[in-house]
């Protein structure tokens, strides 16, 4: 979307699987018999196989409501959709832009558009949540996002339901609100999640689960002969281990790789995800881990939490940026379960990795008050402004002050 | 059908042996790498219907 990379370059080659020694076959599978143990591919090709992997993906889910099918509707998953949307907004008659999810392929678009157009766009974003990046953020930490976002001009309706895509001559005009407003828009992106292909896995009869198809912690299906992994199976989620969706590319990427691992006799479990992710727009980075306060009160986690400001570099070096963190723990058991980052920088969002690997050794409140970080003038905040440490020594005070009282 | 234990060791591909992976974005294009790395012997295969796929 940005144009900073081509789209060639984003993809796996074929020539990096065929010089590897992997065959390349192009089409769709139509039928898969398990007990003959072949794959059907369009065309009337046949491959038999001994063992199978199911890497089959999402796609995007477009919301039942009307005027979806209008010209001028579109989603983004992958590189072609990517395409339409840069096709239509060299239409220089397009202006109004309506995004309808606050997710952050909905944001990153947004910001995108804004930055890289030579003229001014008009750009709302339409969410029917009560905040921006509604998965990954609190409340407290999506209205800096927002706030961000409409200093830079983009238009945010949170609270707002899409109710109809309004056209003519079938092409989209505008989106009207439950609140009964309508917005004009020459072009709309819906990006309100995703849903499993799964449609082969049924058709064998794999067992199935809420979010795609079930999986144990080797990738291995109900079928002993057949592993699945990524967008198109059922996560556990490491903390509260209960089904969840999880598509994301960071766990789909490790268990293809755990699944080629089991294959080849390695026993290595998959533990869980923990949604991670990062998101950036304009000259602001976001990045979040585990389970928000809002996520873990719905799981009957009480919890305590504490948010610190950071710096990217020393207080005196000429380009330092704030960022922002919160961490947030299980009151209980003191143990870290997610944490948030809003930043000015780039490279303190990466700081989430390590509030990722502290969640998966079970780190208390206690032990990250004495995390000692690599601390350099040019890369990070001062040793005594280090935030996770700050962080949790202010939720530490929190249960200390609560135990007095 | 039900899951099998996760202390079975009947998965192993074995020398010789075919494994097919249907789809190659984000999970199947590194199964595939990493499965053909550590099993040079094995005829790894994909089969991916899109010319195009990941976006991030």
């Amino acid at each position: 979307m940005a144009g900073l990379a081509t789209g060639q370059s984003i993809v796996v080659a074929d020539k990096m699987l065929e010089g590897a020694g992997i065959g390349v076959v192009k089409g769709e599978v139509t039928r898969i018999d398990p007990v003959a143990k072949n794959v059907f591919v369009s065309g009337g090709d046949l491959f038999s196989y001994d063992k199978l992997y199911l890497a089959t993906g999402a796609s995007p889910i477009m919301p039942p409501i009307e005027g979806i099918d209008l010209d001028g509707v579109m989603t983004l998953r992958g590189l072609p959709d990517a395409e339409k949307i840069k096709s239509r907004i060299a239409d220089k008659e397009v202006v109004n832009i309506v995004l309808i999810g606050a997710g952050f392929i909905s944001m990153e678009i947004a910001s995108l558009l804004a930055e890289n157009m030579e003229r001014k766009l008009n750009i709302t974003v339409v969410e029917f949540m009560n905040r921006t990046l509604p998965l990954m953020l609190d409340k407290d930490m999506a209205d800096l996002v927002q706030s961000y976002l409409e200093d830079k001009g983009l238009g945010i309706l949170t609270n707002q339901k899409a109710e109809k895509l309004l056209g003519r001559n079938g092409k989209v005009t505008g989106v009207l609100l439950g609140s009964g407003e309508t917005l004009d828009a020459d072009m709309v992106v819906v990006n309100v999640g995703a849903r499993g292909n799964v449609e082969l896995a049924e058709q064998i009869g794999l067992e199935m689960g809420r979010f795609g198809i079930k999986v144990n912690k080797y990738q291995e299906t109900s079928d002993p002969d057949i592993l699945a992994g990524g967008d198109c199976v059922e996560k556990i989620n490491f903390i509260t281990r209960k089904p969840t969706p999880g598509r994301l590319r960071g766990p789909a990427v490790m268990q293809g790789r755990l699944a080629a691992k089991r294959l080849a006799g390695y026993d290595v479990e998959f533990p869980g995800v923990l949604d991670a992710g990062g998101c950036k727009m304009f000259d602001m980075t976001v990045s979040a881990t585990g389970l928000s306060e809002e996520h873990a009160a719905r799981e009957g986690f009480e919890t305590v939490s504490a948010t610190v400001d950071s710096r990217s570099k020393h207080a005196m070096i000429p380009g330092m940026k704030p960022w922002k963190i919160k961490l947030v723990f299980d009151k209980k058991t003191q143990k870290l379960l997610g944490g948030q980052i809003v930043s000015h920088a780039v490279a303190p969002a990466r700081e989430i990795d390590a509030v990722t690997a502290f969640i998966l050794a079970g780190k208390t409140i206690a032990e990250l008050t004495t995390f000692t970080s690599a601390c350099n003038p040019d890369i990070s905040s001062e040793p005594s402004a280090e935030p996770i440490t700050i962080a949790a020594e202010q939720a530490l005070q929190k249960l200390h002050q609560l135990g007095r009282s | 059908m039900g899951l099998r234990g996760c202390d079975s060791k009947e998965i192993d591909v074995k020398s010789g042996e075919k494994l097919v992976i249907v789809g190659c974005s984000g999970s199947g294009g590194p199964a595939a790498m990493l499965a053909k790395k550590l099993m040079p012997e094995v005829d790894v295969t994909v089969i991916r219907k899109e010319e195009f796929f990941i976006v991030r």
